[in-house]
């Protein structure tokens, strides 16, 4: 259970119930992440008000129906838009970037605290008002790539990314970091509403071709699960794009790029790749996100694999505000957040905000895949360390 | 600076996608000519028989030889039900051609969220076929599966079995008598209700066989098939609704759209996002140029 700011006020023996709107991607490309939020959300307002019980509170919270985001942008306006006019002013929304500048407006204008635990672009690195993010902004995971393709001996990058202010925003910070080291990078950004990318595919293999097919090159990939699957398929059938090395961020990390979700020769070509990525989390033993990862699995039956510590953590985060200021006062809540944030430490360590209103520091773990007699998976190596810079390998 | 083995494998796919586009153009154009409705439900048909052939191959094992057929019957069962229960009232009730196009959007939004409901229920908002397509070949370093061997020929045979039937049978003819004139075609004594569900079969099973192809070729989600449409569209279109005219229009837009956006990529370094550009300059250049579509008198008779 996440840290306290403050023990909560039992004034009244009426139960005073307030409601966190949920928002999330319950359809779309981003539907597996949606779901583990919802979940996320669900397991952190069962522990709140487990303990507000136990502790003779009159106060309790509750979770609206979830709002399909639908994995656009124009789904998170109306999503947030609904909530609105069902009186949830305080929302916990699993917005990517694109979806809370969607946002943004609608959310300032009618004095609404949104908080995203999986929005990382750093072009949103800006104060945002009443929008704020449980999570780093990319340039920490720009760090993290940088560093772990210069420590495995990469020197030229083909990096292929999704034009929008996620992939546009991670590809402009490991540009400047990777270049700023000596090393090459082309880049070439995609349209994800493509429906397939045979293209950008054959474009990539000739951009690898002019930087060297060899040991010291490899592409960098920034998308989400969907054009990962049509990009791999393609991938694998071009000698240049097997004969280097693939890295990805945090976005495709999903089950739906793993067989049997896709033919087994997407899978090998993961493997014969060596597709190695980077994904926010807690890399040191910390007994909040234990305790969240048991309550998570013996509520959906698996561990969570995207944003669902961040989600957990903002579920707290939002609950403790209002805890803290008596009453279900969006701008109140807004004005606390930070100071909450900055003593409150929960499954992703500590949650102190910077000035604009995001996760002020964020690690990495480090994934691959492997093939366990036939089973694909995603396995942890390492993590990189944001207080150091460096990255661990685990033994 | 462009690369041999990468243009080859930019030509080989446009061949693919394009026998996808000419397959759902084809299909659309027969709507349009046989039921004489601009379907925007067509690309949910292809969805259908995508995500028939997705979930059989993938979680029944099925083998794809059974699971493409399947497809095709599902998506022209679709085809048929939504004829039935709702264009053919609306041309009873004497509904123009607007209204009924417009009835055609509601079925689309409606058709597409149902397999939204159906696929986020299974989780399967993203599949792609469980198909193993074995390397055949390989090309100037790029392999060429057998997924060419199933999509290319597989499409030119439907179009040309198409064409046969529609210039051979007595069925076809009169499809094509009620194409020109089906008031005409009804007092001569065809029954036009039967021929236009005959019509709307034969649009599902090759709307259907597109979207297993595409199941087979790519990832799915619900809005695949509306996707596709923007292409089937251009190909229908720049193919003057004729037959031959959209097939040969199908492969010229895979053929613009990938190797076109490939070579502009790597000569003037236009960036490949703009490439459905490329599409929509073609449509907009033959529609001024010729409005009739790239077609020939000789297409325009069949």
């Amino acid at each position: 259970m996440a840290e306290y700011y403050m023990a909560p006020s039992s004034s009244s023996s009426k139960t005073v119930t307030y409601t966190i709107g949920l928002a999330s991607d319950l359809s779309g490309g981003g539907e597996s992440f949606g779901t583990e939020t919802v979940s996320s959300a669900q397991i952190a307002v069962a522990q709140i008000n487990a303990y507000l019980t136990a502790s003779g509170s009159n106060v309790r919270f509750a979770l609206s129906t979830p709002a399909d985001t639908l994995t656009t942008t124009d789904g998170a306006l109306k999503a947030i838009t609904s909530l609105s006019a069902a009186g949830d002013d305080i929302i916990l929304c699993h917005c990517w970037s694109g979806q809370l500048q969607a946002v943004e407006q609608f959310a300032n204008t009618n004095k609404i605290v949104v908080i995203s635990p999986s929005s990382t672009s750093d072009l949103l690195a800006v104060p945002k008002g009443y929008l704020f993010r449980a999570i780093a902004p990319d340039a920490f995971q720009g760090k993290a790539l940088t560093t772990l393709l210069w420590n495995d001996g990469i020197r030229n990058v083909a990096y292929i990314y999704r034009n929008d202010a996620y992939g546009q925003g991670i590809s402009g910070i490991f540009n400047t970091d990777f270049t700023a080291l000596g090393g090459k990078v082309t880049l070439e950004a995609y349209d994800p509403t493509l429906t397939d990318f045979a293209t950008e595919v054959a474009t990539l293999a000739t951009n690898v071709q002019t930087l060297g097919v060899g040991p010291q090159t490899a592409v960098l990939f920034s998308g989400f699960s969907t054009e990962a699957v049509n990009i791999f398929g393609h991938a694998a059938t071009y000698a240049s794009l097997t004969g280097v090395r693939w890295f990805s961020s945090d976005g495709p990390k999903s089950s739906t790029i793993l067989p049997p979700t896709v033919p087994t020769s997407i899978g090998q070509f993961e493997i014969q790749t060596n597709l190695t990525g980077t994904f926010p989390q807690s890399i040191t033993n910390n007994s909040i996100a234990t305790a969240y990862l048991a309550a998570f699995k013996a509520q959906t039956g698996s561990y969570p694999q995207s944003y669902g510590e961040q989600a957990y953590d903002a579920t707290y985060l939002l609950a403790n505000a209002i805890l803290a200021v008596g009453s279900y006062n969006s701008t109140a809540v807004k004005n606390i957040l930070p100071t909450i944030a900055a003593h409150t430490y929960g499954a992703t360590g500590a949650l102190t905000l910077d000035s604009n209103g995001d996760k002020a520091s964020q690690d990495y773990a480090i994934w691959t895949v492997v093939n366990s007699a036939g089973t694909y998976a995603f396995k942890n190596i390492g993590g990189w360390a944001s207080a150091t810079g460096d990255i661990t390998y685990n033994p | 600076m462009i690369q041999a083995g990468d243009l080859v494998s930019t030509v080989l796919n446009s061949f693919l996608v394009g026998s996808m586009y000419a397959l759902l153009g084809v299909s659309l154009t027969l709507s349009i000519n046989g039921a004489k409705m601009y379907n925007w439900a067509h690309g949910e048909l292809a969805t259908v028989g995508a995500y028939i052939a997705a979930v059989l191959t993938s979680f029944e094992g099925m083998s794809a030889l059974i699971a493409i057929p399947l497809a095709m019957l599902g998506a022209a069962g679709l085809a048929v039900a939504v004829d039935e229960s709702t264009y053919k009232p609306l041309v009873r009730r004497g509904a123009t051609s607007i209204q009924i196009m417009l009835a055609s959007i509601a079925v689309s939004i409606f058709v597409r969220y149902g397999i939204f409901i159906y696929a986020a229920a299974a989780f399967i908002l993203t599949i792609k076929a469980n198909v193993e397509t074995p390397v055949l070949t390989s090309i100037l370093g790029v392999e060429v599966t057998s997924l060419y061997l199933w999509i290319i020929p597989a499409a030119l045979v439907t179009v040309f079995a198409l064409r046969t039937f529609l210039t051979k049978t007595l069925t076809g003819k009169q499809i094509r008598a009620m194409s020109d004139n089906a008031e005409l075609a009804r007092v001569s004594g065809i029954n036009v209700t039967a021929l236009r569900r005959n019509v709307w079969i034969i649009v599902g099973v090759i709307a259907g066989l597109a979207g297993a192809f595409w199941a087979m070729y790519s990832f799915i989600t619900p809005e695949i098939g509306f996707d596709l449409l923007v292409d089937s569209f251009a190909a229908a279109i720049v193919g003057g609704l004729t037959y031959d005219g959209t097939v040969i229009a199908g492969y010229i837009i895979g053929l613009a759209e990938n190797v076109g956006a490939y070579l502009l990529n790597q000569t003037l370094g236009v960036p490949t996002q703009y490439k459905i550009l490329i599409t929509f300059s073609i449509l907009i250049a033959v529609l001024i140029a010729k409005p009739s579509g790239l077609t020939t008198k000789r297409m325009r008779e069949l």
